[in-house]
């Protein structure tokens, strides 16, 4: 059933990666609550059309011909597994303390492959040229030592003891400082960044990014936003989050090739890149064939 | 591929001083800059580190800045000068940017596809405007030849054709530059001597030449 319903134009070259058996028994956002409130959403999951809608309080999600798909509500988010023997999927419990704010601040269609879409999430060292004077600013741009590691038998990956200068690190953030973060990749396709709140910094704002693997080089970004942040608006969390990755957009697009090489010889990483190299390693270990290039 | 030889990437007077631009010679991407020096070079249009398209970069001096990490690489040379999320650390060594061969002649920046083919300059013009045709370089040159009444090849990759009678007349070189096995890019000499308005002649030039590739569309 899955396979028919794969688009295919002539002899399809992506036709082994849209059946990677590693995505296939992942479940995947498809559509935010937020939109699914406007109507039914058309989209396409690992190259396969979807219709998503919520009935009765009920996720639902069927294939063009008609068959239904296995949906979840998770986190202000409809997921969707197509294989036969779903994974577990990760929560985030930071969100259910109080006095949390938990946002869709946007999904956006970017033409890279998931995995180069993560990566840059987790990465640090682009803050002073691509988000300047918001996520950073010469001459701040080192990025001293952080530690990673692989938890949970392998299928978590963490940066914990990330540091940085933010000069306008949030919405609410009036003046800079040095933000400390925790990255953490419970999923091949999600990242979650914990960072400190810039007016109350003992606490944690959770910025999560959710990616929607529609094809091995198109994907679609769902981002959440939790923040202890009692100023701004929801447009405002919303308006600032869009435009951090409107920055992101134009470099992730002009990625050679889009596809994430997992070969440790295909590009030169530096220490700062310890965290890439990790989910490099880590995506090789679980076996994605997905949006990658085998190493 | 095409025969090795030396193409026009762009118009000398496009790529002033500090400009990046991107071209395409025989599917090698190639990002064409000019730094303080005032030298023209055309680069392997990727950055080592994650692969970003160095032409959406900037120029700094004689360097060129990759716009995702700014990392730094000097012109002379290509080598990497500056990782910045490493500001006190050496860059990894060896690490260098592959450039090609470049010249400047006739108002236009020329690259080698090969390693030390001859050089042979036109006959200097106003320069027009590149146009991108969606055809390969062989297909294209015998449309040319077939459509454009009294053009002559000169050589594999030139023709020497008149714009009409209403647009000047003026005898025109055009210089083909193959991108990919269907893709080729037009750049065009114009031969009208020293006259007042050039830009208006190069428009004249660049709307003749819009008015072919319709043609050839049309006819596809």
């Amino acid at each position: 059933m899955l396979a028919s319903c794969i688009m295919t134009r002539g002899n399809d070259p992506f036709i082994d990666e849209q059946n990677d058996p590693v995505l296939l028994d992942q479940w995947h956002v498809v559509a935010s609550i937020a939109e699914l409130r406007r109507g039914p959403v058309r989209t396409i999951l690992l190259g396969r059309r979807l219709t998503v809608a919520i009935r009765q309080d009920q996720p639902v999600a069927h294939h063009a011909d008609g068959a239904a798909a296995a949906t979840m509500l998770h986190l202000e988010y409809v997921w969707v597994c197509l294989g036969q023997k779903p994974a577990r999927l990760f929560d985030i419990p930071e969100l259910a303390e109080p006095e949390r704010r938990v946002v869709h601040a946007g999904s956006f269609g970017v033409r890279t492959s998931p995995p180069r879409a993560i990566e840059n999430f987790l990465d640090l060292g682009h803050f002073p040229y691509v988000h300047k004077d918001f996520l950073g600013l010469e001459p701040h741009t080192e990025v001293p030592p952080y530690r990673v590691s692989t938890e949970q038998d392998g299928q978590e990956l963490f940066a914990r003891d990330c540091r940085f200068f933010q000069p306008r690190s949030a919405a609410n953030a009036s003046e800079g400082f040095i933000v400390e973060y925790v990255y953490r990749v419970p999923h091949p396709l999600c990242a979650v960044l914990y960072k400190l709140n810039p007016l109350d910094r003992d606490r944690q704002d959770v910025i999560a990014l959710f990616c929607q693997p529609v094809g091995p080089e198109q994907v679609r970004a769902h981002m959440l936003v939790s923040l202890l942040d009692d100023t701004s608006d929801d447009a405002e969390l919303i308006g600032f989050q869009q435009l951090i990755f409107a920055q992101d957009k134009p470099i992730l697009e002009n990625q050679v090739p889009l596809r994430l090489p997992l070969s440790p010889g295909a590009e030169v990483p530096v220490r700062a890149d310890a965290m890439s190299v990790a989910y490099r390693r880590y995506l090789a270990a679980l076996g994605l064939r997905h949006g990658v290039i085998a190493a | 591929m095409t025969r090795a030889g030396w193409y026009p990437l762009a118009g000398a007077g496009d790529l002033a001083e500090g400009h990046i631009v991107d071209a395409v010679l025989d599917g090698r991407a190639l990002a064409v800059w000019r730094g303080a020096d005032r030298i023209a070079r055309a680069w392997e249009n990727r950055c080592p580190h994650r692969g970003v398209r160095l032409s959406i970069g900037s120029v700094v001096g004689d360097e060129l800045v990759c716009r995702y990490h700014g990392w730094r690489f000097a012109g002379a040379d290509g080598r990497c000068t500056r990782v910045p999320a490493h500001p006190n650390s050496a860059p990894p060594s060896g690490l260098r940017i592959q450039a090609r061969p470049v010249r400047e002649a006739a108002g236009i920046v020329w690259c080698d596809s090969g390693e030390g083919s001859e050089f042979v300059e036109p006959e200097p013009g106003i320069v027009a405007r590149p146009l991108m045709f969606a055809m390969g370089l062989v297909a294209l040159r015998g449309a040319m030849l077939g459509a454009l009444g009294g053009s002559s090849a000169i050589g594999e990759a030139w023709l020497r054709a008149s714009l009409p009678h209403e647009a000047g007349g003026w005898t025109v070189t055009l210089l083909l530059r193959p991108a990919g096995p269907h893709e080729c890019w037009v750049h065009g000499l114009v031969h009208a001597g020293a006259p007042a308005r050039p830009v208006a002649i190069a428009r004249a030039q660049t709307d003749w030449l819009a008015g072919v590739r319709r043609l050839f569309e049309n006819s596809l």
